[in-house]
């Protein structure tokens, strides 16, 4: 999808954002006869960190529309996956600050992070 | 390959010289020149709802800056300056990361609240966090030609980025970049990656206006909105309104080119000469747009849209990647609708203004004030026409 004036955002990252926005991440209990089986929506999202906490496995993170900011609460129950430059990653090396890209599943009780992959900062070219 | 004759050189220049229309000036508030007429019905109409002032039964607040777009952008024209002053604040962590405080209702926070929030919490703004660590004000700049700015590829931005002032000029020019890693370009700190994004988040932020992007209100630093204080339902605009004032913002020309007479001529070249022009880039070009009047055009910008650093006496707040002593180039572009100076209109004058810039500005600054007089008020007079 374009921004209108010809450049592009991804359209995961628009769709996933205003579903959060929106509510849909925390949406009523699905029906009974839906609960077992049926696989849980997912979506991604490209943020920033706010803040971790490994012991209580809750993450925060910082999106938002212009400077309508906005803060995404997510938890995980088993160690997601995570990926990054540096081997060996895992949650607890998630910091404040970090640029991730997050997958994950909109359960009942909330965001639950599915896989975490740690987003390199963009670094500018030097033309002159 | 063989020669053209001189004679011919000579008169292609002639006839593309008189060939050369001289520019119609546009009035300010205009749309832009070369729009399709759908294009120009869809600017008188976002025109409208920019006008619009809202009152808590149509959606406004409960915290807010403003009733209406138009409220502080406002003169002379609809999209041009305001007089008013809002306040940003945010925590620049000793590690060196920003944290806008978003938890806690940052980084705006809304110097105003509607008799409903008041009468429930007895407030009468946002207050703002004991973990910030830095406060700033923001006047209201003025919006023409920023489709065009919009418009302007990321490259040609970071072509002129050099954080580590690799060429030794003592001018470095960083990007910033929004949330999801996107390079910024709007706002005093260049967090906002595009224009329609800075206009839809600007109707929660400024107006309290929830839109189908940002369906949920600000909070009251942290703290949800009490019950019953604002009933109507969310979004409180649709998508096509939102989407008829970004166009009428898009739209805007950019105002019109200085008139260099007299004294004034000198002007261009000693903005070059002293080094302003290392920032305040005179000229940026467009890209590819879907609007014509959009596309591969040169803007008369007088910036980067980059971050410099300015000294420690402006230094305010962080935000992204743009630490508290980091603005983004001020677009010069319209200047002479200003009355007060600087990203908090602290300076009132342009030659306070330029005395007050310091960091990558302070040798441009030395040497403004080491020019003769007559030079100063050449250069002074021309920045006025901008």
């Amino acid at each position: 999808m374009t921004c209108g004036f010809g450049r592009r955002v991804p359209f995961s990252l628009t769709l996933g954002f205003t579903a959060l926005l929106s509510g849909a991440a925390s949406a009523a209990p699905p029906s009974p006869a839906a609960t077992p089986a049926a696989p849980l929506p997912s979506a991604t999202l490209t943020a920033t960190v706010q803040s971790v906490d490994a012991q209580a496995r809750t993450l925060q993170v910082v999106t938002g529309v212009g400077y309508a900011l906005r803060v995404v609460k997510l938890s995980w129950k088993e160690a997601p996956t995570v990926k990054a430059a540096a081997t060996g990653a895992g949650m607890a090396q998630l910091k404040p600050g970090d640029l991730v890209r997050i997958e994950y599943a909109r359960a009942p009780e909330g965001n639950v992070v599915k896989t975490i992959e740690i987003l390199p900062r963009p670094v500018p070219q030097v033309a002159r | 390959m063989s020669r053209a004759p001189w004679w011919l050189a000579v008169a292609s220049i002639l006839l593309a010289t008189a060939c050369v229309k001289p520019e119609k000036p546009v009035p300010p508030g205009d749309p832009l020149p070369g729009l399709e007429a759908a294009q120009r019905d869809r600017f008188e109409r976002g025109k409208v709802i920019f006008n619009r002032e809202f009152e808590p039964e149509t959606g406004l607040g409960p915290l807010f800056n403003a009733k209406a777009c138009g409220e502080c952008h406002e003169s002379p024209v609809a999209g041009g300056v305001g007089d008013e002053v809002e306040v940003h604040a945010t925590a620049f962590l000793p590690s060196g990361v920003c944290d806008p405080l978003a938890d806690l209702g940052g980084f705006v926070y809304q110097q105003q609240v509607t008799p409903a929030l008041k009468n429930a919490l007895g407030i009468d703004k946002e207050p703002i966090p004991a973990k910030a660590t830095g406060q700033g004000r923001r006047s209201s700049p003025d919006i023409l030609g920023f489709g065009l700015l919009d418009a302007v590829p990321d490259s040609e931005i970071l072509a002129y980025a050099d954080p580590d002032d690799r060429d030794h000029d003592g001018i470095s020019g960083r990007p910033n970049y929004f949330f999801d890693g996107r390079l910024g370009r709007f706002g005093r700190k260049a967090l906002v990656p595009t224009l329609r994004e800075f206009n839809e988040g600007a109707f929660p932020v400024e107006i309290g206006i929830t839109v189908p992007a940002v369906p949920t209100e600000e909070t009251v630093a942290g703290q949800p909105i009490p019950p019953g204080v604002d009933p109507v339902p969310d979004p409180e605009l649709d998508a096509e309104s939102v989407a008829l004032v970004n166009d009428f913002v898009r739209f805007l020309a950019p105002p019109s080119s200085p008139n260099l007479k007299g004294a004034v001529r000198r002007g261009p070249e000693l903005f070059d000469k002293i080094g302003c022009a290392a920032c305040h880039r005179p000229r940026l070009r467009t890209g590819d747009s879907d609007v014509k009047a959009l596309a591969h055009r040169e803007v008369a910008a007088y910036t980067d849209l980059l971050l410099h650093d300015l000294g420690p006496a402006l230094a305010d707040i962080c935000l992204g990647q743009a630490t508290p002593s980091e603005f983004r180039t001020e677009p010069l572009m319209g200047l002479r609708f200003s009355e007060k100076f600087l990203h908090d209109g602290r300076a009132a004058t342009i030659e306070e203004a330029i005395r007050l810039h310091a960091g990558e500005a302070a040798a441009s600054q030395g040497r403004f004030a080491a020019l003769p007089q007559a030079e100063r008020e050449a250069l002074i007079a021309f920045l006025k026409q901008l």
